[in-house]
């Protein structure tokens, strides 16, 4: 099965079909897919500079890791629930799209990063965490959120080979079909 | 007569999508500064550190976040200025940037440094909310209408 096929399985499915074809759900799943970078990376951006030192470094890291933790957690799930709606509902094309595909991997790295991480900064008692260790947590979550975001958005610049399958300039909803 | 097919981010793609990779990730640090007091007016995030020292430290990292926002927006508008300024969600879209800049700047930050009520922090904080979100709808809708 080629990674096209899969991509069409997964867009044929009727929800995805919805979401591409509608006049109004995509562009207002993108909206919201965006504004959650907006406010879910302000609480990421936050808590990363707490970790490097650079502010509020009067208040205790822990405590201000925690107090965050389940508003990242839902802006995390909403971000990822839009973004789902949105990669699977052109899943034949993002598929194959090398932007999508390094996405996914720094995804994946973030998830890496978070298995890593968690318990030997994030979720630990201030006082017993090596503080170059949290910085280097802190600065690898910087970089890979920064390459997420920016990936996403050279998603729509990638021309793809197949001179039949011109791509879609961004915001325009029309689907091209391949004969 | 300004001729755009001359703009540097007209000549070069990849000038164009990077001005569109900086303007949301200095999106997401101005505004997103600003949402973490705004969360915190409504009572959500670490309670050591009241609005108003959120807010001091915040401060400088929005002013950037916001200033690289407004430029990159400007350069990808003149790519195609007349197109721009005549499309009525972009219209709407800048008309919600100059108000929630001037809401921030003024009645915004004074009811974080003020002794306000806890009531009028939350209503600054939900107008706030309420601007920079419509804005990123405003940018998006731009392009498909």
């Amino acid at each position: 099965m080629t990674l096209s096929a899969i991509g069409r399985a997964i867009q044929e499915i009727g929800v995805f079909t919805a979401v591409r074809e509608s006049v109004y759900a995509y562009p207002i799943i993108l909206s919201t897919h965006l504004a959650c970078i907006a406010t879910f990376g302000g609480l990421i951006l936050l808590t990363n500079l707490r970790l490097l030192g650079w502010m509020l470094i009067d208040v205790p890291a822990d405590a201000l890791i925690r107090s965050l933790r389940p508003w990242k957690q839902a802006g995390f799930a909403i971000m990822v629930t839009c973004g789902v709606l949105l990669g699977a509902s052109k899943a034949e094309e993002y598929l194959s799209n090398p932007f999508f595909q390094v996405k996914l991997a720094l995804l994946c790295a973030v998830g890496l990063h978070g298995l890593y991480f968690s318990k030997r900064v994030y979720r630990r008692d201030e006082r017993l965490v090596n503080p170059s260790t949290a910085r280097l947590a802190a600065a690898l979550s910087l970089v890979l959120w920064v390459g997420v975001v920016s990936m996403g958005r050279w998603i729509a610049y990638y021309d793809p080979p197949s001179p039949q399958q011109a791509h879609p300039a961004p915001g325009n909803r029309q689907l091209v079909v391949t004969p | 007569m300004y001729d755009t097919s001359t703009n540097f981010l007209n000549v070069h793609e990849w000038a164009y999508g990077l001005t569109e990779v900086v303007h949301i990730l200095s999106l997401a640090v101005g505004v997103g500064l600003i949402t973490v007091v705004d969360l915190r007016l409504l009572g959500i995030g670490p309670g050591q550190a009241s609005p108003e020292r959120l807010l001091r430290a915040t401060a400088v990292g929005s002013v950037i976040g916001l200033t690289l926002a407004v430029t990159s927006g400007l350069l990808i508008a003149s790519t195609d200025p007349i197109r721009y300024f005549n499309h009525p969600t972009m219209r709407l879209k800048l008309a919600l940037v100059v108000a929630g800049l001037a809401f921030n700047y003024t009645i915004h930050n004074r009811v974080v440094r003020g002794r306000y009520s806890p009531a009028a922090g939350r209503g600054v904080a939900l107008v706030s909310l309420f601007v920079w979100t419509t804005t990123v709808f405003g940018g998006i809708f731009y392009a498909f209408t």
